[in-house]
């Protein structure tokens, strides 16, 4: 057969001309399998333990305690949509998100049961986490520090509060600090090695990291600038900084490019995106979160600067050691770092200054610095000549690290923009299930009304495709709890335009529409329908509803027609179980 | 050592031997070293191999330290101008600078000793016997021939070889007394053939390169090579025949076989007196006479001829031969892997059903046929873009290549590197062949250890008279290749192969500039890379890539495939479908292999493929040989359509047996060859459909495209389309960067329209495969509006010889 291996020849006599003593100098020095090398070795270890942690406790607070976050199960419920909607459409991720905070749940509900269990929720966050914490240490390898050095570094972190909830309660934060803190190791090492395809990687990981939350994008803004200042102080030739400044917005303006398209095609609306952002949760919650208060600029400042240092404390020591440092030894890096952190506080000062929205003073909006401070100090470490200096930067950056421990966690207890971050001290500090406890900002906390619901569904409504009208953007809860998002018609599966439709005569195509009780403006049945809460729309009746959803029966005919006699089987089965 | 020394510093017993005022070491930067200096354990082995053992042990001298260009030599005696000299021989011959440390000799013979150590067979090394003379002397007289060297007949036996002169450096080097016959060198200046400074530095470079005298003073363009015969013969007192018109008797070509003829340079002219007469270059090649003798079955008498005729000679004797061994050579050997055949029955079958089956689907079902058809689109793109990725990924972010330093090149040893063949097809190329010789003189290279074969048709007069025209150096070597079908590149190669002497062999296109030092960088890849590794691929770019916005994107391209993503493969020892040229061979691997398929217009990624197959391995090696860029989109499109068509050749060749095939090489480089060459093509057969359906879709939103799209392999395709062509235009983007393009950058990031155009010329190839499966779609070369080697073809043109033969002392 053709395919047999044949022996190669000895190489001819010349062939060995290399003086062996020489050629064993440099050897092949190819890569040739991926092996797993010391480095590997630890991030595994790390990512293995943290994901652990942070699984584990997820697990703990948002299954048992129902510590549950209303933005994370709604983005969890858009990316179930996706998969198991009838029919499924990618459509389903929405566009008031960014679309990345949706997509990264899709192979976590590649099986229902995670999705509607809501298991998915700290696998996603935690996993994320995990990843975040092994490119910090990556980035501490990277900046020369030895084990003992990074460890209680990684570990200070990882365990600070802020980032336990948000590794757990399957928000988008971790996935979004992980890809900003890779483009930014990323970044450090292209200004150290100059190897373009560093540039690349900083610019599609910023550009996925923008499409994960969109306030990244002043991130970019700050690395398009340096990399041509950068270039040019090295005097480099101008075809390279053109093509570096290229290679780096390529990516980024490809991603924004593609999210205005996709926006201007589904939607009409080329901004929709930009203009239907919402800063806070909508579950119903009356807080000082959804107010749009114009604060003087001062005032302002000084909240900002406030909410950074009680957030965070170590950002307030290693901004100001970038900044000296990058003018005492000139280290452009060292400015491009303490820019990148101040860049958190800016944004959030000229978004409020801008749009008033004191929502975006929430903790959560806030975290954007804490892993590039890390980042910060590892750098001011590997620019300490002395090995005294090293050392101090490292003890300086261990005690803040452990100052900010309390600090966070008393600010998570008592700050007034918050996100149920006081729930999660609390189940934390105190145990104990959180379902319908008090919260800061008065979020409602858990998820029992989904579940109840859900179960009163799946247990006594007859299932078949499209047999409830709801709006998803309000009552995905159940539909997720449910499992079975393909018995309601939402207004994903055939567009807003049918389904608005269908909201105008819903007799005879529906058999029941459930409505969210808790948010009176948003959900867009009751917008059509303001008295349905109180009084029944004409041809249906309650069936079932409990303290945030009510469902109702819907006649097959009109009103002014007969009832048919399963209309009237309906009405029955409503008497018999309706709690309100 | 270190006390023995130290002791020996107070006492300073070498306080009369300080350099004599005028002597070389006086000249040099001299000093004493100390004891740790020459420690075997601490001396640089790049150091050490700058000097041979040979020469060490004769004059005592150890190479022990090198700092950039500066070579640190230990000696003994500073005042020995002989050693001194050889010494700063040895060390300008790579280019670096001397440095001299003194000590005693005792240690300095146990640090020698201690680097290598004596063999305990060997005798105990007699005092050297130093040569009288000093280089750059000409070689010392040496013993008169044997008495039988006058008689032209020539029994099997040794002998001496007066034409070879031995460095003078040499130990085995007999003193013979005055009055001797004269040495070649001495007869050529006689002769007035050569002036005194052009031997000097003939025998300068024969030190270095280790070759004959006579071949470098041909090579260097100093001497004809039918005066050199002339001298030659009349030194030996010999015989010379001109072949020129000259018919060997057929029973004596029957006596020898053809390739021993070839192999050994001789023309079995006729058989007299029961001897045999032969033309032969090396008339004493003692080892050649034997093995002819035994061949032949009788004695032998030889007639020295020059090189270029044997050469001519043999080529026009076996030209038949040698044209159906180029054309049959894997078809007979390997039929299965030959594109004689374009598709096997087997496969001729399975097409037959799966297009029945997609005709029936389409009769029963039509729109679950075109769900399915687009199930599999999304599929084979997201794998595609997908593998593309990490190749580049990993390729990127490691070294995948085969390093070679410049401290290793310098290291070589110059009088052993290997003959290397180098094959120049050329076909209507009249307007580029005048490049060339700049081109390959460029090289650094020995130049007779170059065996440049130009590979001509002997249909193509108007190359023949250009090449003719030129005043090619004798390593140039015309071969005609035989009007006879398939008239294809490959078939040109084999038959240039046939006639090739060297240990290795490349192929350049005559408008090729490669890197100077491409050839020595492949010398050294060989020698460290396994003993499987028998293809060296090196990188191909464009010299004129910014002539126009094709050439733009074609070098983008060239930057993204050689410079990032086949050092990828290469890391995963996945199948390189190799570049069309600079891919340096084992001259005796690939003609084991069965050389290139001359009926596969894609040979080069053909014979990757088979390498591979064979369990053999390819390395990339960081070096560039800088081609033309196709500036014409007509021809470009050819171009393109042929290869496009070669890969579909080579995808079916290898798929007639794909359950063989995936066991021959493991299922991840068969799945490697399946998303490499076959989605190669395949992928530019798709996207038209694909892009066309995106755009009606994005115009009219038919709810019919939306049906043809059903979640699944919508989401396929979404990712297909918004990730999948922005991987590949970036890819375009970081190749251009990995190259230093910078300014290519803004061209790659249009990438996209350069696929449309290459679409065009996938279905050209495509429909060509059913109509003319063999024909080659020639490229036109020349179309450059620059060529860097314009200035270097100026520079290196050679010295015009007086047509007498003298060179004007």
């Amino acid at each position: 057969m053709s395919t047999t291996a044949l022996e190669p020849a000895p190489r001819p006599p010349g062939m060995t001309l290399i003086p062996e003593r020489v050629s064993r100098l440099q050897g092949d020095t190819r890569r040739k399998k991926q092996r797993i090398t010391g480095w590997t070795r630890e991030g595994l270890t790390v990512f293995g333990l943290f994901a652990i942690l942070y699984v584990a406790l997820g697990y703990h607070v948002i299954i048992d305690q129902h510590v549950v976050v209303f933005d994370a199960t709604a983005r969890l419920a858009h990316a179930f949509f996706v998969l198991w909607n009838a029919p499924p459409k990618l459509a389903a991720i929405g566009f008031v998100w960014a679309p990345i905070s949706t997509l990264i749940f899709i192979p976590f509900v590649a099986f229902k049961a995670m999705g509607s269990s809501l298991l998915a929720l700290p696998l996603c966050s935690g996993l994320f986490a995990a990843l975040l914490m092994t490119i910090l240490y990556r980035t501490t390898v990277y900046m020369g520090m030895r084990w003992y050095q990074r460890i209680p570094i990684i570990a200070l972190f990882g365990l600070n509060p802020m980032i336990l909830f948000y590794a757990v309660n399957g928000m988008s934060e971790t996935s979004y600090l992980a890809l900003l803190s890779a483009a930014t190791l990323f970044f450090v090492r292209w200004y150290r090695t100059n190897e373009p395809h560093l540039l690349a990687l900083t610019a599609t990981t910023l550009t996925i990291a923008f499409l994960d939350r969109y306030e990244l994008f002043a991130f970019a803004v700050i690395v398009a600038f340096a990399v041509p200042v950068t270039l040019m102080l090295r005097r480099r030739s101008g075809l390279e900084i053109e093509g570096s400044v290229l290679s780096f917005l390529a990516p980024v303006i490809y991603g924004v490019g593609l999210w205005v398209f996709f926006n201007y095609v589904i939607l009409g609306d080329p901004l929709f995106w930009l203009k239907n952002q919402t800063p806070g949760a909508t579950n119903g919650a009356q807080h000082s979160t959804q107010v749009v208060q114009h604060i003087p600029t001062g005032e302002l400042a000084r909240r900002v600067l406030d909410l950074n240092y009680s957030l965070f404390p170590l950002v307030v020591f290693v901004v100001p050691c970038l900044l000296v440092a990058a003018a005492l030894r000139r280290n452009l890096m060292a400015l491009w770092l303490a820019l990148l952190c101040c860049a958190n506080a800016v944004s959030t000062f000229l978004l409020i200054y801008q749009s008033g929205a004191q929502g975006l003073m929430q903790l959560r909006y806030n975290m954007r610095a804490m892993p590039l401070v890390i980042v910060g100090a590892a750098w001011l470490f590997y620019l300490g000549r002395a090995r005294l200096t090293r050392w101090l930067v490292w003890a300086a950056t261990v005690a803040m690290l452990a100052l900010s421990l309390p600090v966070t966690w008393h600010t998570m207890q008592t700050y007034p923009a918050q996100y149920e971050e006081n729930v999660f001290v609390r189940a934390l500090s105190q145990g104990g299930d959180q379902e319908a406890s008090s919260s800061i900002g008065s979020y409602y906390v858990g998820n029992e009304p989904d579940r109840d619901m859900a179960r009163f569904i799946t247990q006594h409504v007859p299932l078949h495709e499209d047999a409830i009208l709801t709006d998803d953007g309000q009552t995905f809860g159940v539909m997720l709890a449910s499992g079975r998002p393909d018995v309601f018609l939402d207004r994903i599966d055939k567009g807003d335009a049918v389904w608005k439709r269908l909201l105008e005569r819903p007799h005879g195509r529906v058999t029941y529409i459930l409505v969210a009780r808790f948010a009176p403006g948003l959900d867009e049945v009751q917008r059509r329908y303001p008295s349905m809460l109180s009084q029944a729309l004409p041809g249906s009746w309650v069936v079932y509803a409990n303290s945030r959803y009510v469902l109702y029966g819907v006649a097959r005919r009109r009103p002014h027609s007969r009832l048919t006699h399963f209309d009237r089987a309906i009405q029955v089965l409503a008497r018999g179980s309706t709690s309100i | 050592m270190t006390t023995a020394l130290s002791d020996q510093r107070v006492r300073d017993p070498m306080a009369d031997r300080r350099p004599a005022p005028g002597s070389l070491a006086a000249m040099a930067s001299v000093r004493w070293g100390a004891a740790e200096e020459i420690d075997p354990a601490r001396t640089s082995d790049i150091a050490v191999a700058a000097v041979p053992e040979d020469v060490c042990r004769l004059f005592g001298v150890l190479p022990v330290h090198l700092a950039g260009d500066l070579l640190t030599v230990a000696i003994s005696n500073p005042d020995d101008d002989l050693t001194l000299s050889v010494v700063a021989q040895q060390v300008r011959s790579r280019n670096l600078r001397l440095a001299v440390i003194v000590v005693p000799a005792d240690l300095l013979q146990a640090a020698i000793d201690g680097i290598w150590p004596p063999s305990p067979q060997a005798a105990p090394q007699p005092e050297p016997a130093r040569p009288p003379q000093t280089i750059p002397q000409p070689a010392p007289p040496r013993p008169p021939p044997p008495a039988a060297a006058p008689s032209t007949l020539f029994d099997p036996g040794p002998r001496a070889a007066p034409e070879r002169s031995v460095p003078a450096a040499a130990p085995a080097t007999p003193w013979a007394p005055p009055g001797g016959p004269l040495l070649l060198g001495e007869l050529l200046i006689d002769q007035q053939l050569v002036s005194a400074e052009q031997l000097a530095s003939a025998l300068d470079e024969q030190q270095r390169v280790g070759d004959r005298l006579g071949d470098i003073l041909t090579h260097s363009g100093v001497l004809r090579e039918e005066r050199l015969v002339d001298v030659l013969a009349g030194q030996l007192e010999m015989p010379i025949t001109n072949l020129e018109g000259v018919t060997p008797e057929p029973e004596a070509l029957a006596l020898i076989d053809g390739h021993l003829s070839q192999h050994h340079r001789i023309v079995p002219l006729a058989i007299e007196d029961d001897a045999l007469t032969i033309a032969m270059v090396d008339p004493l090649d003692d080892g050649a006479i034997a093995e002819l003798s035994r061949a032949a079955g009788m004695p032998l008498r030889a007639l020295m001829a020059s090189d270029t005729a044997v050469d001519h000679l043999l080529q026009d004797l076996y030209a038949p031969e040698h044209v159906h061994a180029a054309t049959s050579l894997l078809l007979e050997r390997r039929p299965e892997e030959s594109a004689f055949v374009v598709t096997s029955h087997g496969q001729r079958v399975a097409f037959g059903v799966l297009v029945g089956l997609t005709l029936l689907s389409l009769v029963l079902n039509p729109l679950l046929a075109v769900i399915g058809f687009n199930l599999a689109a999304g599929m084979f793109y997201l794998s595609f873009s997908g593998y593309k990725f990490w190749l580049a990924y990993d390729s990127l972010s490691h070294d995948s290549e085969l390093a070679v330093t410049d401290e290793e090149v310098r290291a070589l040893d110059e009088r052993r590197l290997p003959t290397f063949t180098v094959l120049v097809p050329l076909y209507r190329e009249a307007a580029v062949v005048g490049k060339l010789t700049g081109a390959v003189a460029q090289l650094d290279y020995p130049r007779t250890k170059l065996d440049v074969k130009l590979l001509l048709e002997a249909d193509d007069e108007e190359t023949l008279a250009a090449v003719q025209a030129l005043d090619l150096p004798p390593n140039f070597r015309t071969v005609i290749v035989p009007d006879a079908p398939p008239k294809t590149k490959p078939k040109a190669c084999n038959y240039g192969l046939l006639h090739a002497r060297g240990d290795i062999v490349v192929i350049y296109d005559a408008e090729d500039l490669p890197d100077s030092d491409q050839l020595k960088k492949v010398v050294v890849a060989f020698s460290k890379s396994d003993p499987a590794t028998v293809c060296i691929q090196c990188k191909l770019n464009y010299y004129n890539r910014d002539q126009n916005l094709l050439t733009r994107w074609f070098t983008t391209e060239y930057s993204m495939w050689f410079d990032v993503f086949m050092p990828g493969l290469d890391s995963h020892d996945s199948p390189i479908p190799l570049g069309g040229t600079s891919n340096h061979f084992i001259t005796q691997n690939l003609l084991e292999l069965g050389a290139w398929d001359p009926h596969n217009v894609a040979e080069d990624a053909d014979l990757g493929i088979r390498l591979n197959k064979a369990g053999w391995r390819t390395a990339i090696v960081d070096s560039t040989t800088y081609e033309e860029a196709n500036p014409d989109l007509p021809n470009w499109i050819r171009q393109r359509s042929r290869w496009v068509k070669g890969y579909m050749q080579t995808w079916l060749v290898h798929m007639r047996h794909p359950v063989q095939m995936a066991r021959a090489i493991g299922l991840r480089s068969f799945m490697s060859f399946q998303l490499v060459v076959g989605g190669t093509f395949v992928g530019f057969l798709l996207n038209p459909i694909y892009w066309a359906l995106t755009s009606l879709w994005l115009v009219t939103e038919a709810g019919l495209i939306r049906q043809l799209f059903p979640s699944f392999v919508y989401y396929a395709a979404a990712v297909g389309l918004v990730l999948g062509n922005f991987v590949f235009t970036y890819l375009n983007v970081a190749g251009s960067m990995r190259r230093g393009y910078f300014g290519l950058v803004k061209y790659a990031l249009f990438s996209p329209l350069y696929w449309g155009l290459m679409s065009v010329a996938a279905w050209k190839g495509a429909i060509q495969l059913v109509t003319k499966p063999h024909y080659w779609e020639k490229t036109v070369h020349g179309l450059a509006d620059f060529h860097p080697d314009d200035a270097i073809s100026a520079s290196v043109s050679r010295p015009a010889a007086d047509p007498s033969g003298r060179t004007g002392l």
